[in-house]
């Protein structure tokens, strides 16, 4: 029943009138199509032309696709005959395809290679689609495309569409390329040991990256365009099976109800997901380096790639993951533990070492050991600030240094230091403008600064510095402690994609802590992290070695070896 | 919330203040004996845990505001849900006061009360509007650096302490420790905390347990403190105002930090915003369940300013404070934390009310 029901819709489809099918044949279609292009050019990116298709006259085709383009002079339309027989063209801007490719792969076996071969075109235009797509392109991507919408879209990817006189549909063959920078060493995120190639702005590249990385057929692409006038590609990344369902959900909700005119790089998706747009912290992660991206995938993360962005986004992320560079994975663990035990003390300093100068200096001078005081009470006696004061003025001399340092050229830029160290270093302390230890605390707080790895979570603490800076100089101890109690407060109630900022130190879970604050030896990372539910363990055999403890002979053996 | 966070937010959430105070408070009484008396309180704390659990397991998703009216009636319910929320909001305003009072005396002479204790509650009713996962997080960052305090204190105090101070043990008989023991009750029966936090606390049972252990992690934590104030300071003790305090002042780390104590206070501020916002989230989530207030999240601004006018207002100095503490306190928090439950509890048992099998889910 329901197969008769099915035929014969299909054959109402097929015997659709005339009428109802708005195709490009029609003078009366091209005409409303050039009146929309001419006064109502801001609907086309949003609507489209829904339901118009390719004529099966080449020169209506043509004339619109042209239109449509503005007579773009990059858009190049090639006529061409088809062996001896029917005419064609292919259409494709150039500067996004390769013209010769289009020339080699294309054009070279429709005409030149037809011929000598011998191949006689069907007259049959459906046999000829065939014909062309099977036996005569050389190229690995062709596909078929009725709707106009479509054919300009695949246009404007770089694709190549071949038109033919008679056939009411588009042939369209890959042929995109252009010029990307080479994949290089990430110039953010530099390691000493380890992978050394980063992201480039090319999704294609980006994506084979980390499918290089990983060999099972479980490694997820979903793809989907963001932007309303951009169509950017963003791609959505993840390993089916250790990826949270929900979680993945989550991701794509909040990713399809994006709208915006335009997505420039990730950056933009980032705030249109972020859990609290409020906060100086950032809760999605982004790197540079694909290693970290499989990396994260191993966890149960998903990954948020998107074309012209050398950046990958990574959630969930939390407080850890921003304080933990790549290098961490590749030394050796105690090494990568010291490490990041002292980046961790280097961060506190960062956020509480001026305040505490200024509380120790200003409302609790008993706390300093009294040669110390002495030397701190000479160096500020000519000095006519408040020691709050003091330290504000130069941190904010230290905040201008480093973004005049970022913006300038590299050879400018180290006049900038030379500038800051001798000048306002040297200068303002025998000018006695500002004292000795606060140069020495502000510097010292500038480098422990540069120790966290990644930008952005660097800014949040030296935006969390000032503020605390300023509840401790004005309400003391009082307000060093409240300002870090907010702060803390703050950041236990943060959440990345409904996890929460400090997990797994806050909410506590035991296994795993081997790789937050330390980062304990692999083997003993038996459980996979997981973003949501539980924690699945890692079937794996760690030691290859024998299974007895210890040998039966030779070296750490008790007994003598034929050797010995 | 689970039942290991509620175990690290119940240590510095209840013991914080008690570790500052009670020496004193104790040794008024039992003198060097002093340091046995957290373990005299344990039983009727115990007690406490043990009727919060058992009412706990017949309602286990409500709260004692809730249940209480389908329990004694309705006025009568709705009665123990304001006598309940006037203790959480009272003993709010007194820690508010002791914590601006300590802070006042030990590092802020010249700042206004008003000025610490509004501060104070600004910042624990931020915390506690994020509800009470956030307050069981806050607890797990907080609790090890508070024991690791403790230690620190101790450890630096070590050279001072005199452990013949401590002598002649039971001097008096027992007398003077179990009057001592009923104070140390006031702070250890602030375990009534579960009539409110048990229902977000997954797993019962294990919430209780952790309750428990809790209390002997404060008791033990209370001995040792004790012991080591009395070591140190002898029968002198009893006249000072924060004892334990005051040991930490004895202790330097040599060249790098000459005195310790600014930086207890610190910390100590921070324990007692945890202990605050516990007893804030109490008395807020009480007060909207007696009245019927959908969203209690909306009384905790209003209620903070109220706990912080009352704390500025209802004592006259410190050492009225002193004196409520020794002499008012102990008999009166027991109304609230002891009779009151264990009546409802009873009523409940005699009645035998429980929530429907249904509603237990």
């Amino acid at each position: 029943m329901s197969n008769l029901f099915r035929s014969f819709l299909s054959w109402l489809k097929r015997r659709r009138p005339a009428f109802l099918q708005p195709s490009l044949d029609s003078r009366w279609v091209q005409q409303a199509i050039e009146k929309r292009v001419a006064s109502k050019p801001g609907t086309i990116p949003d609507k489209g032309f829904p339901g118009v298709r390719m004529g099966a006259r080449l020169d209506g085709n043509l004339s619109v696709i042209r239109e449509l383009a503005g007579n773009a002079p990059d858009l190049v339309m090639r006529d061409l005959h088809i062996g001896a027989g029917p005419r064609a063209a292919v259409v494709f801007f150039d500067t996004l395809g390769r013209s010769e490719v289009v020339a080699n792969q294309v054009i070279e076996p429709l005409t030149y290679g037809a011929m000598q071969k011998g191949l006689q075109p069907p007259r049959d235009p459906a046999r000829l689609g065939q014909w062309i797509r099977t036996q005569v392109v050389n190229t690995t991507r062709v596909t078929l495309e009725t709707e106009l919408d479509n054919v300009v879209r695949e246009l404007c990817k770089g694709k190549s569409a071949l038109l033919v006189e008679g056939l009411p549909h588009a042939i369209i063959i890959d042929t995109a390329g252009y010029d990307s920078r080479n994949v290089t060493e990430p110039i953010g995120e530099p390691v000493v040991r380890g992978p050394r190639d980063g992201f480039v702005d090319n999704l294609k590249t980006n994506m084979s990256l980390i499918r290089r990385r990983v060999g099972s057929p479980m490694l997820r692409f979903e793809w989907m365009e963001l932007g309303r006038w951009t169509r950017t590609p963003v791609v959505i990344t993840y390993l089916h099976g250790l990826a949270d369902e929900k979680l993945l959900e989550e991701v794509r909700r909040r990713l399809a109800a994006i709208d915006v005119d335009g997505i420039i790089d990730t950056s933009y998706i980032e705030e249109f997901i972020e859990d609290t747009p409020y906060t100086i912290f950032p809760q999605v992660l982004n790197t540079e380096r694909p290693d970290m991206v499989v990396a994260s995938l191993l966890e149960g993360r998903v990954a948020i790639l998107a074309e012209g962005s050398p950046f990958a986004l990574i959630v969930p992320a939390t407080l850890w993951a921003f304080m933990e560079a790549a290098e961490d994975h590749y030394q050796r663990w105690d090494g990568a533990t010291l490490v990041r035990l002292l980046r961790y003390g280097l961060v506190a300093l960062v956020v509480l070492f001026p305040s505490t100068y200024v509380v120790a200096t200003t409302f609790h001078p008993e706390m300093l050991p009294s040669t110390m005081l002495i030397s701190i009470a000479a160096a500020r006696e000519a000095v006519p600030f408040s020691s709050f004061t003091e330290v504000l003025l130069m941190e904010i001399t230290l905040e201008a240094l480093r973004e005049a340092g970022v913006r300038l050229p590299r050879p400018i830029g180290q006049t900038i230091g030379i500038v800051g160290a001798i000048v306002i270093g040297e200068a303002a302390v025998s000018a006695q403008i500002v004292s000795a230890p606060v140069v020495i605390i502000v510097a010292f707080t500038g480098i422990s600064s540069f120790v966290i790895p990644h930008f952005n979570v660097g800014i949040g603490f030296r935006i969390a510095r000032f503020f605390i800076l300023l509840l401790a100089g004005s309400l003391g101890l009082l307000g060093l402690s409240l300002g870090l109690m907010l702060l803390i407060v703050h950041l236990a109630a943060l959440k990345s994609f409904g996890q929460p900022y400090l997990a797994p130190v806050s909410p506590l879970r035991w296994h795993e802590l081997a790789d937050t604050v330390v980062r304990l030896p692999r083997w003993i990372m038996r459980r996979r992290p997981r973003a949501t539910g539980d924690h699945p363990r890692r079937d794996v055999e760690y030691f290859a070695g024998p299974e007895g403890a210890a040998p039966e002979r030779g070296e750490g053996s008790l007994r003598a070896s034929p050797g010995d | 919330m689970s039942p290991v966070q509620l175990f690290m937010l119940l240590v510095p959430g209840i013991g914080s203040t008690a570790v500052l105070g009670l020496p004193a408070v104790t040794a008024a009484f039992a003198r060097q004996d002093a340091w046995l008396a957290p373990l005299a309180a344990l039983p009727a704390s115990a007690l406490v845990i043990w009727v919060c659990g058992r009412l706990a397991a017949r309602f286990p998703d409500e709260t004692f505001a809730e249940y209480a009216p389908k329990v004694v009636g309705w006025l009568p319910g709705k009665l123990c849900g304001l006598l309940l929320f006037w203790y959480f909001f009272h003993l709010d305003a007194a820690i508010s006061r002791e914590f601006a009072d300590f802070l006042i005396a030990t590092a802020h002479p010249r700042t206004p009360m008003a000025l610490a204790v509004g501060l104070a509650a600004f910042a624990t009713a931020v915390a506690v509007r994020h509800g009470p996962e956030i307050l069981g997080r806050l607890g797990e960052l907080f609790a090890l650096p508070a024991v690791l305090l403790i230690l620190v204190i101790v450890g630096l105090a070590y050279s001072s302490v005199d452990m013949r101070l401590l002598e002649p043990v039971l001097e008096n008989g027992w007398r003077p420790v179990f009057v001592s023991g009923f104070l140390t009750q006031a702070f250890t029966g602030q375990f009534v905390l579960l009539l409110v936090l048990l229902p977000s606390v997954n797993g019962l049972q294990h919430g209780v347990k952790a309750s428990y252990l809790a209390l002997g992690a404060i008791a033990a934590a209370l001995v040792l403190v004790s012991a080591v104030t009395i070591a140190v300071f002898g029968p002198l003790t009893p006249n000072l105002l924060w004892p334990f305090f005051k040991v930490s002042r004895v202790g330097s780390f040599g060249t790098v930090l000459a005195r310790v104590d600014p930086l207890v206070t610190g910390l100590w501020v921070a324990g007692s915003c945890l202990k605050l916002s516990l007893h804030r989230y109490a008395a807020v989530v009480t007060l909207a369940h007696t009245v019927g207030v959908r969203d209690w999240r909306r009384l905790v601004l209003p209620m903070s300013g109220l706990v912080a006018a009352y704390a500025v207002g209802h004592l006259e100095s410190t050492v009225e404070h002193g004196y409520m503490l020794s002499y008012f306190w102990a008999p009166y928090t027991q109304l609230f934390q002891l009779v009151l439950p264990a009546v409802v509890l009873i009523v409940a048992v005699l009645r035998g009310v429980e929530a429907k099998r249904d509603e237990r889910g």
